[in-house]
């Protein structure tokens, strides 16, 4: 077997993913080769950092912001099973107010189109509207003769 | 005592799902440091790797139902979970580093990675420097693999899960992730080197 090969059985045996009898064949190869033996030195060292990278990243303060962020969804869960029954009326009553205000805003509220008032008479003179035009009715034209 | 101190995973899992949130709680004390470090290896980004901790407890918190121990052991599982939402956000930081092309954002990560607290139990000055200098080196180099390579590193070298995990976690060949992991390996080594 040529050194690319034990090379390539390093990286399994640095894990210990590597059979029994491919373990031993690669010990016995890297007691005499030197090339192999530096190999599997710096894979050794390199898992050695990649397990330092971490190991002094300040992560103590975490658990407890985990904690405290599932008890608040806890509590917003259990809020919002709640509001169903009653929590809503607020929110409701809210929303008509301001669709209230918006239709006020708009001209037209909302009263009035749920329940249309009859037009208010704002005076005493009233004409029927039978189709003349004002000066019609000053000058008195229009009137049809009865028919003869 | 408390509970994660004497409870399995899935015992913790099945008093969580009678209602108990304590062993729920057990569960976050437990995991969330191994959650966090691969959303940092995938994000590289803590803010964001912060996030993505959050955001996975609160999945599994709510799709508890969906865990079924007969598939998959919890760590896998939750792991599974947080490598899909680190893959959502490190996608949209790169839709927004393309979008902003801003060299400034990549350089003040690299200087609060060495800007990192310092710990009791590390070494003096001097080598924290140097270990520190060389953690740097290699989060640079972690960054330029692909996602595939460097999250199948990372559940080795930090997780310390077999291959036939890593697939799981991965939903890919435990061949896939050999090859993965030995290229990914090669890689780095490579740029490294440079």
């Amino acid at each position: 077997m040529k050194c690319l090969e034990f090379q390539k059985m390093i990286s399994p045996l640095v894990d210990g993913e590597l059979s029994e009898a491919s373990a031993m064949a690669l010990r016995a190869h890297l007691a005499s080769c030197a090339d192999c033996r530096l190999v599997h030195e710096r894979v050794e060292a390199l898992n050695g950092d990649l397990r330092s990278v971490v190991a002094t990243l300040p992560t103590s303060h975490l658990a407890e912001k985990v904690k405290e962020s599932i008890a608040a969804r806890r509590v917003r869960s259990e809020a919002s099973d709640f509001l169903p029954t009653w929590g809503r009326v607020p929110i409701m009553a809210m929303l008509v107010l301001i669709a209230l205000g918006l239709g006020n805003l708009a001209g037209t509220s909302l009263t009035d189109l749920i329940a249309p008032r009859e037009p208010e008479v704002t005076s005493e003179f009233s004409i029927n509207d039978n189709g003349h035009s004002f000066a019609d009715l000053i000058l008195d034209l229009g009137r049809e003769e009865a028919p003869r | 005592m408390k509970p994660s101190h004497t409870l399995t995973d899935e015992e913790l899992v099945e008093q969580a799902r009678n209602g108990s949130e304590a062993h729920f709680e057990a569960l976050v004390d437990r995991y969330t440091t191994h959650v966090y470090r691969l959303a940092y290896g995938i994000t590289a980004a803590h803010q964001e790797a912060e996030d993505v901790v959050q955001e996975t407890f609160l999945k599994v918190y709510k799709h508890l139902d969906r865990f079924s121990p007969s598939k998959a052991s919890f760590k896998t599982w939750l792991l599974a979970i947080a490598r899909n939402q680190s893959i959502n956000v490190f996608a949209s930081l790169k839709r927004k580093a393309l979008r902003m092309v801003s060299e400034k954002d990549s350089n003040d990560d690299s200087s609060s990675y060495l800007d990192t607290a310092w710990s009791p139990d590390q070494p003096d000055p001097e080598n924290q420097l140097s270990l520190r200098q060389q953690q740097a080196r290699v989060h640079e180099a972690l960054k330029e693999l692909p996602e595939r390579q460097r999250t199948a590193l990372l559940l080795k070298a930090q997780e310390n899960l077999s291959y036939e995990e890593i697939s799981t976690v991965m939903k890919t060949s435990v061949s896939s992730v050999e090859s993965l992991i030995f290229r990914g390996r090669k890689r780095l080594l490579e740029i490294m080197e440079k």
